[in-house]
């Protein structure tokens, strides 16, 4: 369920006084809000397939190092990640070719943070279901997630997973090419909400592609390594 | 493989999940015409609003409107302001308008086989015209329909009596009013009332109810006649947040009903929009003991120059640094986030990307009107290990100190002050409650101009200009038989050129640990000129603080130029000096109370209380209440000042961090005891913004 308090923003302008104009820093201004308020809400733009493989081409032609592709299905997003930190077994990207920073963090091929996407997920523990993905057994495992909320305070949602081997498939985008085998998890949360996430790995353990649930806005988030 | 792309920027209204998952019991966000929580028309129910929901209810059938504003204080209490009219009530007001206060206390929760209980106060500070108690059971049966049942008394007892208990001196037009009418309670006859309410599909709802409301005063001064006791509505959900009703009255009246609500705890950008922080830099093995960079002073400077760079496109300021072998100490100036949390992890994060690495002790200092407020310390190893933990690892390893316990505190950065600051802007000014015309407004233009010296010395100017309005409008004069401080705010209004708000010099200082200190010099507000003197007794870590203020005031002209005015008024001689003691503690689970003992403008002595509800967020709600040796026959109407509060942030509503926020405070009256000077600048806010409890509250930005 949504709230918007737009109506309320409204309000809260005129009683604000916000100033329109400042020195310093760019900061909210009354006529910022004004203007947001009553831009047109534009539907997002649609890329057809072509123009994705265009991108992701462009993006192995001209970039080294490590790059991915993250869509993240309900929003209808397709961005190409480029690696831009590491911290141990973690790695943190951000989008390529946009100006605007918003990140994201993984580990092995799996999204355990967000930055800058709204509901953000802060930080997960996931080692339990990596431990079982990459090494391409079956088994149960428990996953924490932590979201930022509207008072700013973490909610941690922890999951029940059943972890299961599929069928063995290939995985072929940008540079990789590789049999992989399809792992399945299937997770149950403390709420109850069901959800469940699929793996693609290679013979080595690393996990070329992910199909994975983040949250009620974004859905599933499909993030594939292209090199 | 391939899905259509978009921009990822193009995000729509977030969803709220996962939101704590508090079990709620027997909840409805519609409301009564009351404006209460309530599935019924005019009588109550068991029901409670969910944890945190703020509604604002607008109910009106002919000649009588009510406008009620509810808070769900705790998820068994509710508390409700009120401003009713009714025409034609007495014959001494055209319209009768009363303001007025409820509670509502949930005694037992509703169990598989049991109802709620829910017991009420309704109009319980006041004239009383509205005012009745209630004990009331409400169960649910099924997932669409609740029954209610319950025994009223006052209001809710004038119609078919069964029982009473003792005499209720009731309502009195002609009374200040205002004062808590505990006599009534509970008294006099009681009736049986009751109801049903029934979802006939997601968004449409219908109630029924048997009314033990005689409407009394309305039928006697022949303005209502009631025919039935029944009553029958209709509402409509407009959207999650929106509710929209009708219904008829006792077969005689039709009404309707509109009924706003939104809850502090969800917003519509959960987390906010902001884009993401730098990563933190992992150091490399080995290049902890690198110390060549010490060797030449020019790194220094070139370090001081990154790390000024950095965090300026973090909007955050640099106001100084000091560097050693091994530990960093970095004063910044944040007026970019909200939740003091972010500015610091991002400023540690910009940190471990510029700072030599050597370093391993890292100290921030925020520094607040030129004042160092607090210091963390934190380990780089440790923001390199636990950059993708749980953030309350974080906040274990963090050390928040005084800054007057280091030696290295920095100096400001050359050159770097006077920092002119400027802004022009609208604003809008408000009356609320003049029976003549209950709301009233001002929108004009206002500038603001302030020179930060550096050193805690601070000159700063408001002036602003009204383009239209009609709070000129207001022709009461004071009948107040104290000395005027507040009540001849009509005068000061009618000024049509453009007026000073503001024009001071402010001196911030640190006497010693745990110290804070203010000088402020000039026109202090639109109705006092003098000097106001302030000290702080508030360690980093405690959520107690203490505090002294002491005044020295010259009423101003009502031209609010450079003049001052005698201070005899027509209620006697505005004194010199005022001021206060202050206790301010931070009770946990979000709330916070304050007590101010001293003396008021008019010279009155005595204390103000205040409780509010404070979310992580910036969200406050709350209600103060002030009592002095002026008695209620001297305050005159409203026996006593008091009322309530709310400040917005405004990123809550925007998404993005920003640390304005949007206040209002509503009084049902504004009279001349209990009133105390209007300084900028008061300490304790934004010392305590600085300090670890507060700083902790929101730590789940700190990664953010």
């Amino acid at each position: 369920m949504s709230v918007k308090p737009l109506p309320l923003t409204v309000a809260l302008v005129a009683g604000l006084g916000l100033a329109a104009c400042s020195s310093g820093r760019p900061d909210v201004t009354s006529l910022g809000v004004a203007r947001a308020l009553v831009a047109p809400k534009s539907a997002p733009a649609v890329q057809d397939p072509a123009q994705v493989a265009a991108s992701v081409s462009e993006a192995l032609t001209v970039l080294e190092g490590p790059l991915a592709l993250a869509t993240f299905e309900k929003t209808q997003n397709n961005v190409v990640l480029r690696q831009i930190e590491t911290n141990g077994a973690y790695r943190t990207w951000t989008s390529w070719g946009s100006g605007e920073r918003r990140s994201i963090t993984t580990l092995n091929g799996t999204i355990t943070a967000t930055r800058g996407l709204r509901n953000d997920l802060m930080s997960s523990d996931v080692s339990q279901s990596l431990a079982l993905i990459s090494a391409r057994q079956s088994g149960s495992a428990n996953r924490v997630q932590r979201y930022l909320d509207g008072e700013n305070l973490i909610v941690e949602m922890r999951a029940s997973c059943t972890i299961t081997r599929g069928d063995a498939t290939r995985v072929q985008v940008g540079e990789i090419d590789r049999a992989a085998v399809q792992m399945i998890e299937r997770c149950q949360t403390n709420d109850g909400e069901n959800f469940s996430n699929i793996y693609n790995v290679d013979g080595s353990g690393r996990v070329l592609q992910s199909v994975q649930w983040l949250n009620d806005f974004y859905g599933v988030t499909v993030v594939q390594q292209l090199r | 493989m391939f899905r259509r792309t978009s921009n990822l920027a193009a995000v729509a209204l977030a969803l709220t999940w996962p939101a704590a998952a508090i079990p709620e019991n027997l909840v409805t966000k519609q409301t009564s015409t009351y404006g209460t929580p309530s599935g019924l028309i005019d009588m109550p129910t068991a029901e409670m609003a969910p944890d945190a929901q703020l509604s604002t209810t607008i109910a009106y059938y002919d000649g009588a409107s009510k406008t009620t504003l509810t808070f769900q204080l705790l998820p068994r209490l509710t508390g409700s302001f009120r401003y009713s009219g009714t025409d034609n009530l007495t014959p001494a007001f055209s319209t009768f308008y009363d303001r007025s206060f409820d509670l509502r206390f949930r005694v037992f929760n509703e169990t598989t086989y049991t109802p709620a209980v829910s017991i009420g106060l309704q109009d319980f500070i006041g004239t009383g015209i509205l005012g009745g108690e209630y004990i009331v059971a409400t169960k649910s049966v099924g997932d669409r329909l609740r029954v209610t049942g319950g025994v009223g008394w006052g209001r809710f007892g004038s119609y078919n009596s069964f029982g009473s208990s003792g005499t209720r001196p009731g309502f009195n037009p002609m009374s200040t009013g205002g004062d808590f009418s505990s006599d009534d309670w509970f008294r006099g006859d009681y009736s049986f009332f009751g109801g049903a309410s029934y979802d006939i599909t997601d968004r449409l709802s219908f109630a029924a109810e048997y009314s033990s409301d005689g409407y009394d005063q309305e039928v006697a001064a022949g303005i209502f006649e009631r025919k039935t006791p029944w009553n029958f509505g209709l509402t409509y959900k407009a959207r999650d947040d929106v509710f929209v009703s009708a219904y008829a009255l006792h077969g005689n009246e039709f009404g309707a009903r509109v009924n706003l609500t939104l809850n502090p705890r969800k917003s519509a950008a959960p987390g906010g929009t902001d884009l993401a922080p730098v990563p933190v830099s992992v150091r490399a093995a080995g290049s902890a003991n690198d110390l060549g960079w010490t060797m030449e002073s020019q790194n220094t400077v070139a370090i001081t120059e990154a790390i000024n760079r950095r965090l300026d496109k973090e909007g955050l300021d640099l106001d100084g640094v000091q560097l050693s072998g091994t530990t960093a100490h970095i004063r910044i100036r944040n007026t970019t986030y909200d939740a003091r949390s972010q500015a610091l992890g991002r400023t540690l994060r910009v940190l471990s990307r510029t700072l030599p690495g050597s370093i391993e002790t890292i100290r921030v200092t925020l520094v607040r009107q030129g004042m160092p407020a607090s210091t963390l310390t934190f380990n780089r190893t440790d923001l390199e290990r636990l950059e993708n933990a749980p953030a309350s690892a974080a906040l274990a390893a963090a050390t928040f100190s005084d800054p007057l316990s280091f030696s290295d505190y920095p100096d400001a950065l050359p050159g770097l002050y006077p920092l002119f600051n400027w802004s022009v802007g609208p604003y809008l000014r408000t009356s609320f409650f003049d029976p003549d015309n209950p709301v009233r407004a001002d929108v004009g233009v206002r500038a603001k101009a302030d020179v930060d010296f550096g050193r805690g010395w601070l000159a700063s100017a408001s002036v602003s200009a009204k383009v239209v309005g009609n709070l000129d409008d207001i022709r009461r004069t004071s009948n107040s038989i104290i000395p005027h401080v507040r009540s001849n705010v009509a005068q000061f209004l009618k000024e049509e050129d453009p007026v000073i708000d503001r024009l001071t010099v402010a001196k911030y200082f640190r006497p010693a640990e745990n110290i804070y200190g203010r000088v402020t010099l000039g026109y202090l507000e639109n109705m006092y000129a003098g000097v106001s003197g302030e000290l702080l007794w508030k360690p980093v870590d405690s959520r107690l603080a203490l505090g002294i203020e002491a005044n020295y005031v010259e009423p101003r002209d009502f031209d609010q130029l450079f003049g001052l005015r005698s201070r005899t008024t027509p209620g006697g001689v505005i004194p010199r000096a005022n001021g206060h003691i202050s206790a301010y503690y931070d009770l946990g689970n979000g709330f916070h109370t304050q007590l101010d003992v001293g003396r008021y403008l008019a010279g009155d002595w005595g204390a103000t209380i205040a409780l509010d509800r404070e979310f992580a967020n910036g969200w406050k709600v709350g209600a103060f209440m002030t009592k002095t040796d002026v008695s209620a026959a001297q305050f005159g109407e409203g026996s006593f000042d008091k009322g309530i509060r709310l400040t917005v942030p405004l990123s809550w509503a925007l998404g993005k961090s920003t640390q304005k926020t949007t206040s209002m405070t509503l009084r049902p009256l504004t009279r001349d005891g209990g009133a105390r000077l209007e300084v900028d600048g008061r300490l304790y806010e934004s010392v305590r913004s600085a300090h670890q409890p507060e700083i902790a509250k929101s730590w789940g930005k700190f990664w953010r």
